[in-house]
């Protein structure tokens, strides 16, 4: 893979690292810092990456192991499930966007990689390192809890 | 009431414009640092043969200059303003490519080149009239560089021919400005084959090997390079064939030799001759439908078999569940049958709706529905237990506990995202915090070569939560 359909591969994928790094550190700062970071390793290690294909979920692991970092680090003190959520963006689908943040987030991640980036269970599980059937019964959870407070909303 | 959407995507909107800016400018600056990092000379070897290449006759000088002045100058100015910086160019910068372009013969209005020289305009005014003619001519501003100069003026990079590929990396290379020597793209001397005669001979064998009509060959068109590389210093033609407008996505990717043999690189450009690269696709092809042909080739005789499996589409994967699992009201997803006692019966795994601790069961149970894809281990493989013996004795080495660790052994089979096909051994803790659901938290994993027992990677897990 050259350098120049690296960086594009990168750039198109600018609206997946906005997903997912929104869906697990809150504040934009940090969602920036772990973008950078991540990044910067990748492309680092680009020479080593022989499966084209495999860009996207490659790409994924890395910023979730920088999103977590910043999370380890306390770099925000506090612990995602007490602060409040961050107002939808104005584009943004704002049930929606309120109920997938109050998932857990094991079950939070899985569902962002399956529903909004569309991968499958066994790629989802090559991110993670969790087991596939692991993967299938926490977006199965995801669903059931996203789908009952769906519901909730409709009736208030 | 409104139902739920299936497609999640607009959840968080898109990404602002000050997002898409800090990826955009994250990645300038890891290529500004590497250039200026990794300012490797060439090595004696690959300097002699560049210049035996070029001595050996006059052709490769013979360039096209002329009328590229202004993109060197871009690439002059770049040494000054990395890319991106446009905002901060000086008026002497952009004049000097003003300049640079009308010595090239690209239209500058009389009245407008006299007033950025002359005294009647500010020079305020003078940077607003020399924004318009640059934008005018490459579009916006703010990633005006000599890349997107080149790219308005020749198009996308792919259907750059030779001699431009050949002088813009050697004059960025030249001016420091691009420090990878691993690919220099070369020009053919006499005696060699020319540009057409290399995208003729790649489209034969693609033709040939992917049975191609002639009708679509007419909309393949070849992004062609002449080139050696570090690993590698005899030169070589790349032919990465694309369709009508689409120089991004290649469909066919072909190596020849100097004289134009077909040939494979199985390392570091990874390609494949046309035949040997369509029976891999054909391969992957057969792996990906095999599962799902079976199931659909014999729904309908199946499902008066007395039990039912649920297909998962997402993944791929077969459930065995309970009669009354509320996962077959919920999901209206095709269904079949599978009686008891067969094969496929006896390879399924279980519902996560239906069995919430799988991963508390006895290993034995645990292997058997293994929610890995759906082949059976190699017949050269070393047993499940084995598998987890050497992960235990891996931990021990590092001094690593997992002695309270919950392990479970899968496998995967080599496919599009997996280059090998191996064992994986999960090390969990597990913790009950209410009646219906146990806390597995993924510690660690291990990875081993099921055939040479070789331990691949220890690593820890990211999938907690």
């Amino acid at each position: 893979m050259t350098d120049e359909a690296f960086e594009k591969g990168i750039l198109e994928l600018t609206e997946t690292l906005y997903r997912v790094s929104y869906a697990q550190l809150r504040q934009r700062a940090d969602r920036e810092d772990a973008v950078q970071e991540a990044l910067k390793k990748a492309w680092e290690k680009r020479r080593k990456l022989k499966n084209d294909e495999a860009l996207k979920t490659w790409l994924i692991r890395i910023l979730l192991n920088e999103c977590h970092n910043i999370q380890r680090r306390g770099k925000r003190m506090i612990p995602a499930e007490e602060i409040t959520l961050p107002q939808a963006p104005p584009d943004a689908d704002r049930t929606m966007h309120d109920l997938i943040l109050s998932l857990p987030e094991k079950y939070r991640t899985p569902a962002v990689l399956i529903f909004m980036e569309g991968m499958t269970a066994a790629q989802a599980a090559k991110v993670l390192g969790i087991p596939q059937g692991t993967v299938h019964s926490r977006v199965h959870r995801a669903r059931q809890i996203l789908k009952e407070k769906w519901e909730e909303a409709q009736e208030e | 009431m409104k139902q739920m959407p299936d497609d999640l995507s607009r959840a968080f909107g898109r990404a602002d414009r000050e997002f898409v800016y800090h990826v955009q400018s994250t990645l300038e600056e890891l290529k500004k640092q590497e250039d200026k990092k990794v300012k490797r000379k060439l090595s004696l070897g690959l300097i002699l043969a560049i210049i035996l290449i070029i001595l050996a006759t006059g052709t490769a000088l013979a360039l096209t200059v002329g009328g590229w002045g202004h993109i060197e100058q871009a690439m002059d100015i770049a040494t000054e303003y990395a890319p991106g910086e446009y905002g901060a160019w000086s008026l002497d910068a952009k004049i000097r490519l003003i300049d640079a372009m009308r010595q090239d013969g690209i239209e500058i209005a009389d009245k407008d080149w006299k007033s950025l020289h002359g005294a009647a305009l500010t020079e305020q005014e003078k940077h607003a009239l020399a924004d318009r003619i640059l934008t005018g001519y490459y579009g916006e501003e703010e990633y005006l560089y000599y890349y997107t100069i080149a790219v308005a003026e020749w198009g996308e990079p792919q259907t750059w021919d030779l001699q431009q590929r050949y002088w813009f990396f050697k004059t960025l290379r030249e001016k420091g400005l691009y420090g990878d020597d691993s690919w220099i793209d070369l020009l053919p001397e006499e005696g060699d084959l020319t540009q057409q005669e290399a995208e003729a001979i790649a489209k034969r064998a693609v033709a040939e090997a992917f049975g191609l009509s002639d009708e679509e060959l007419k909309h393949l068109h070849g992004d062609v390079s002449f080139f050696i590389t570090d690993e590698y210093d005899i030169p070589r033609w790349q032919i990465c064939l694309y369709r009508d407008e689409n120089v991004w996505a290649t469909q066919y990717t072909v190596l020849l030799t100097r004289n134009g043999q077909v040939t494979e690189d199985p390392q570091s450009l990874g390609v494949w001759t046309p035949a040997h690269e369509k029976q891999r696709r054909e391969e992957a092809d057969k792996k990906a439908e095999s599962s799902q042909t079976v199931w659909e080739q014999n729904a309908q005789a199946r499902l008066d078999a007395g039990d039912v499996v649920y297909y998962d589409p997402t993944g791929g994967t077969f459930y065995h569940f309970l009669q009354d699992c509320p996962l077959v009201e919920e999901v209206n997803l095709p269904l079949t049958a599978l009686k008891p006692e067969s094969e496929e019966f006896s390879r399924l795994s279980p519902c996560p709706a239906c069995v919430k601790h799988d991963l508390l069961w006895p290993m034995r149970d645990r292997i058997k529905y293994s929610p890995f894809p759906n082949e059976e281990p190699g017949a050269d493989w070393i047993g499940e237990e084995k598998a987890l013996e050497i992960a235990i004795h891996a931990m021990q080495e590092r001094d690593i506990d997992v002695s309270g660790l919950y392990p479970v052994v899968c496998w995967t089979a080599a496919d599009r995202w997996n280059e090998r096909a191996e064992y994986v051994v999960y090390f969990a803790a597990v913790s009950f915090l209410d009646a219906d659901e146990a806390q597995i938290l993924f510690q660690y994993t291990v990875e081993i070569d099921p055939v040479t027992s070789e331990v691949v990677s220890i690593g820890e897990t990211i999938g907690n939560g």
